[in-house]
């Protein structure tokens, strides 16, 4: 079953199909929310209030987009809330990035996950959702609110910083 | 094709999000720009890379669910398991809270039938 499919089944009041929907999503929501946040306990929210949006609102997701835009575009909206409230003094410390390992091959991958976590939030969640999600340009522009050539400017300067720092 | 249009598109095939048929008309160019196929050659080891560092990030914690079961679909009331994994045989029952109504289930080998609806 598709995830359009499964959303028709849950804006029917079916729980077993929200199960279902929240398992497909629950992971990818907390991995974007975590990329945007840096903070497990809030990512954790997102999490929670993404997805009792989506029950709430599933009858009023009319096609337009994918499923996962629109999911997105909800925990999206809530991260960046929860971003404002922190920078209105509701500041919780990020978490500590992980520690280098003797390990090269960790190494590196603990020096790209570093590499994200300095770019602005909105070349992180482009990086996120076009590189793990596989959303192209239109879809990220409809999660982010902003015309297809902001999302491929934004993709741009990531590239570009990405690579200066691994290369660096 | 262009190389500017090239490099517009390299980040989005490297990460799997470009059309076939975008994909085809791009590596016609790159086959014959060798500055395009060192690009492409970095955004495709870069996206490589990505995946592999996100797919790593935990998921959400396991107890996510019963706060969202709790304000949406309601809370396990009572969950009880009997039977053996080792003779592949289990039998469940439980009973949940959704709103006012209380429904509860049978599951016999992983088929699930729901028995009670008060």
């Amino acid at each position: 079953m598709d995830d359009g499919e499964l959303l028709a089944q849950v804006a029917r009041g079916d729980g077993r199909a929200f199960r279902d929907l929240y398992e497909r999503f629950a992971d990818r929501v907390f991995r974007f929310a975590l990329t945007l946040l840096r903070n497990r306990h809030l990512a954790e929210d997102v999490v929670q209030e993404t997805m009792i949006a989506v029950w709430k609102g599933a009858g009023s997701f009319k096609g337009r987009s994918r499923v996962s835009t629109w999911i997105f575009g909800i925990a999206r909206h809530l991260a960046y809330r929860t971003l404002r409230d922190e920078a209105q003094g509701e500041r919780v410390p990020e978490e500590r990035g992980e520690e280098a390992d003797p390990c090269r091959e960790v190494e590196r991958e603990v020096r790209v996950r570093r590499a994200v976590a300095e770019l602005p939030p909105e070349q992180r969640e482009v990086v996120f959702l076009a590189f793990y999600e596989g959303l192209p340009y239109a879809e990220i522009a409809r999660v982010q609110g902003v015309p297809e050539g902001t999302v491929k400017s934004r993709m741009f300067h990531a590239k570009k910083r990405l690579a200066e720092v691994l290369r660096s | 094709m262009t190389c500017d249009q090239a490099q517009g598109l390299i980040p989005l095939y490297a990460a799997r999000a470009l059309s076939e048929s975008d994909g085809a008309v791009l590596i016609a160019h790159v086959a014959q720009c060798t500055v395009c196929q060192a690009e492409l050659v970095e955004a495709m080891r870069l996206g490589h890379e990505l995946r592999a560092a996100f797919a790593r990030l935990p998921g959400a914690p396991e107890g996510t669910w019963l706060s969202v079961a709790a304000r949406t679909v309601g809370m396990p009331l009572l969950q009880v398991d009997l039977g053996s994994e080792v003779a592949g045989l289990s039998l469940s029952v439980g009973a949940t809270r959704t709103g006012t109504p209380i429904t509860g289930s049978l599951s016999i080998l992983g088929r699930e039938m729901p028995v009670l609806r008060i």
